[in-house]
């Protein structure tokens, strides 16, 4: 079940939600789920020949492990807008956990909404992706 | 380089649709590693937060409906990605959705040489008119390829 207005306070920490050792077969199938082919992705020698030491992760692959981390503390249909902003690259092998904390708690358009920032860390604890949500969750019925 | 028009920034692009599938839905949650029962279930189940990714399956690329900017795909970095959810997005809708290039800008960056920013947007409407949803990215094209 979402969380209810009536239960969050400012400050509460979001569950967090870790993916250990990514893998290039988690590129391939973000790759086919979401239909985004750039080479630089799944393409080895493409990879290399724009400079990278290999393939990388999508950004928005992690921005949709951190979007869990929000759909599990909110519920799907609760989330109203979720913006990220992609900063160090995730690898093959990784490490990636997911977190967050409620950073606003108001009412607005006869809605108990939430503000919120996330973020996804490797294992060196360097930013991958950085992000804010807004949610109208469920009042206590 | 980019090649940019800037007589078409601000201008919508012609509308597509999209088809809101179950089985894209169930993918597209395995991908993202989400387990969530809401994604499974015909009658009741809902779009994920960045379904909207999806579109790349009904638009040739990028450049189909941003027609001012033709990026360099081997220096293009994703920059920022911002959904707004107006309304749910569930199996069965059919989307129509248009695109704009909103703003086209180039900075001085740290680690790539200059970079040139490229603001979408892209509006979804649902079969009943309703609008569901705003997409707006970020995308920025570096000099060089990128270090770090």
């Amino acid at each position: 079940m979402a969380t209810t207005f009536e239960d969050v306070k400012e400050g509460d920490s979001i569950p967090a939600f870790v993916v250990e050792n990514l893998s290039r077969t988690d590129l391939v199938k973000y790759a086919g789920a979401s239909g985004d082919f750039n080479p630089i992705h799944h393409d080895e020698g493409f990879a290399r020949s724009a400079g990278n030491p290999t393939v990388f992760g999508h950004g928005m692959l992690t921005a949709g492990f951190v979007a869990r981390c929000i759909t599990d503390f909110v519920g799907v249909e609760n989330v109203r807008r979720y913006k990220v902003r992609f900063a160090t690259r995730v690898w093959p092998g990784d490490t990636i956990t997911c977190q967050g904390r409620v950073t606003k708690r108001y009412e607005a358009d006869g809605e108990g909404r939430i503000d919120g920032e996330v973020a996804a860390l490797n294992q060196k604890g360097e930013v991958a992706v950085s992000g804010t949500f807004t949610a109208a969750l469920p009042r206590r019925g | 380089m980019a090649e940019i028009d800037k007589s078409l920034l601000g201008v919508w692009g012609p509308p597509s649709t999209m088809r809101i599938e179950l089985g894209k839905i169930r993918e597209f949650a395995k991908a993202v590693k989400d387990p969530n029962p809401a994604y499974l279930d015909e009658k009741t189940s809902i779009a994920p937060p960045t379904f909207l990714m999806t579109i790349a399956h009904w638009v040739g690329d990028l450049g189909a409906t941003r027609s001012a900017v033709k990026l360099d795909y081997r220096r293009l970095l994703h920059g920022e990605q911002d959904f707004e959810y107006v309304k749910p997005i569930r199996p069965g809708d059919t989307l129509t959705f248009r695109s704009r290039t909103k703003d086209v800008f180039e900075k001085d960056g740290k680690r790539g040489g200059k970079m040139l920013f490229v603001i979408g947007e892209t509006e979804f409407t649902n079969q009943r008119g309703e609008v569901v949803a705003y997409m707006r990215n970020t995308a920025i094209e570096t000099a060089d390829a990128v270090k770090g």
